[in-house]
């Protein structure tokens, strides 16, 4: 079973070893998680699939200093938002070009052909659904553009503190809805 | 200093916290809060499994089929490996002397004395060169393990490093406990220098007051690790810098700041 299909620990396990085949192995199983949330930050092609590899190579760089205490996937996902964030704070041109609105990128996570194949990804979009319209834009334009709060209130024509307040309310309904689905 | 925060405080700003958009000042009184407050980390674990769960129901792509083998032979290249593989190829695949049957006795004696010598030479310097790569692979993974514990030390606390120039990519990250001397670097996107030069780190106080923060080099991509021992507990530096300097280090600066920042 464990040759068969190792799991997430056993190849970061090898690849601190140097191991590629088990790199190539956590690519496969990994990539397309990683390069659709890429592609969902980015919107670009070229950069999501440059930060793609970005991560899969620091993985591998530091796959013997991982220790696992959640699913591997979480953690690769997290180092993918992150790495996105601040990259996309960093591109100063972007303010400039910008012409995605928070609807557009709810467009991204509420397509059927996303979410169809997963109970977990429905109750997702069942409680981002069931968010207040303002709410859901403040944290899609902080969560999947990297946008920070003061940007957002800019972009919205918002008070900053409204934002802050509408981010973490949307934050706290989703806690409570997407841990509620869990618990039953 | 920042006042320390009530749980109430800290569990307000946690959703910031999560999406990276706190100020230096209230990062630092919120890491300081999380690493005392079992209640509040239990908090910021629940944000974060949301935030998981928001991150796996995006729209799902396909990635570029060349970018696996990109990857992989991006690995192969990779920084421990780099500096010494090449040649270990090339000497494996040295032709060896045969001996023809029409070469007299003494000369195929002579060549095969030589050539046992010339392989049992090989054998000995691929051993040195493998033995080598293996203490850098260790060295590397000391490095990580110390920065592994850092980042997921309570009272660690992270200085971001970057640079004056705004077309440029070079980024750092320091990782500090503030009343202790140890402190785990991590750059990324810095130019990779000539085998004569290196990029050493400086910690600066008061006017113009500065200590050596050690010597390191980047890899290919321009990655790099560096784990400090400060002569001072980092509670009394300002300012670091990492500048280009000769690959044995420098007694000053003497050349302009790459990346920098504020502890």
């Amino acid at each position: 079973m464990d040759d068969a299909y190792p799991t997430d620990a056993t190849l970061l396990a090898r690849m601190a070893h140097r191991d590629p085949k088990a790199l190539d192995t956590f690519y496969m199983r990994h990539a397309r998680a990683v390069f659709s949330l890429a592609m969902t930050m980015f919107k670009e092609h070229t950069r999501a699939t440059d930060l793609t590899q970005e991560v899969f190579l620091l993985v591998w760089q530091s796959a013997g200093a991982y220790q696992p205490t959640g699913s591997a996937r979480a953690w690769l996902l997290r180092l993918t938002r992150n790495r996105a964030i601040d990259e996309l704070r960093r591109d100063r041109r972007r303010l400039a070009n910008e012409t995605v609105l928070p609807q557009q990128a709810l467009h991204a996570l509420s397509a059927p052909v996303a979410l169809a194949d997963a109970a977990e990804r429905q109750a997702v979009r069942d409680a981002l659904a069931a968010l207040p319209a303002e709410q859901r834009d403040a944290l899609f334009l902080a969560f999947f553009q990297g946008l920070s709060h003061q940007e957002i209130a800019t972009r919205l024509r918002t008070p900053l503190g409204t934002i802050k307040a509408r981010i973490r309310r949307a934050l706290q309904t989703l806690r409570q809805q997407l841990q509620g689905e869990q618990g039953h | 200093m920042a006042a320390p925060l009530s749980c109430d405080q800290c569990e307000e700003l946690l959703p910031d916290y999560l999406l990276r958009a706190l100020e230096p000042e209230a990062l630092r009184a919120v890491t300081e809060h999380l690493s005392t407050c079992e209640r509040c980390s239990a908090q910021l674990a629940a944000y974060e499994a949301v935030l998981d769960q928001l991150g796996q129901a995006v729209l799902q792509h396909e990635p570029p089929a060349e970018l696996r083998s990109r990857l992989l032979a991006a690995a192969r290249e990779g920084p421990a490996l780099t500096p010494t593989a090449p040649e270990f190829i090339r000497l494996r695949r040295q032709p060896t002397w045969r001996p023809r049957w029409a070469f007299l006795l003494t000369a195929a004696n002579v060549v095969l004395c030589l050539s046992v010598g010339w392989w049992t030479w090989q054998v000995q310097r691929e051993a040195a060169l493998v033995h080598q790569r293996w203490q850098d692979v260790q060295h590397q993974l000391a490095l990580q393990r110390q920065a592994f514990t850092l980042i997921t030390a309570p009272e660690a606390r992270p200085v971001v490093l970057r640079s004056d120039k705004p077309d440029s990519r070079a980024r750092g990250l320091l990782l500090l406990k503030p009343d202790d001397p140890h402190a785990v670097l991590i750059v990324e996107d810095l130019p990779p220098l000539p085998q004569d030069r290196a990029y050493q780190v400086w910690l600066g106080w008061g006017d113009r007051q500065r200590d050596n923060g050690g010597v390191f080099r980047v890899d290919a991509q321009g990655f790099g690790l560096l784990n400090i021992t400060a002569p001072q507990p980092f509670t009394t530096y300002q300012r670091v810098g990492i500048t280009e300097e000769p690959a044995s280090g420098s007694p000053g600066p003497t050349s302009p700041r790459v990346i920098g920042g504020t502890p």
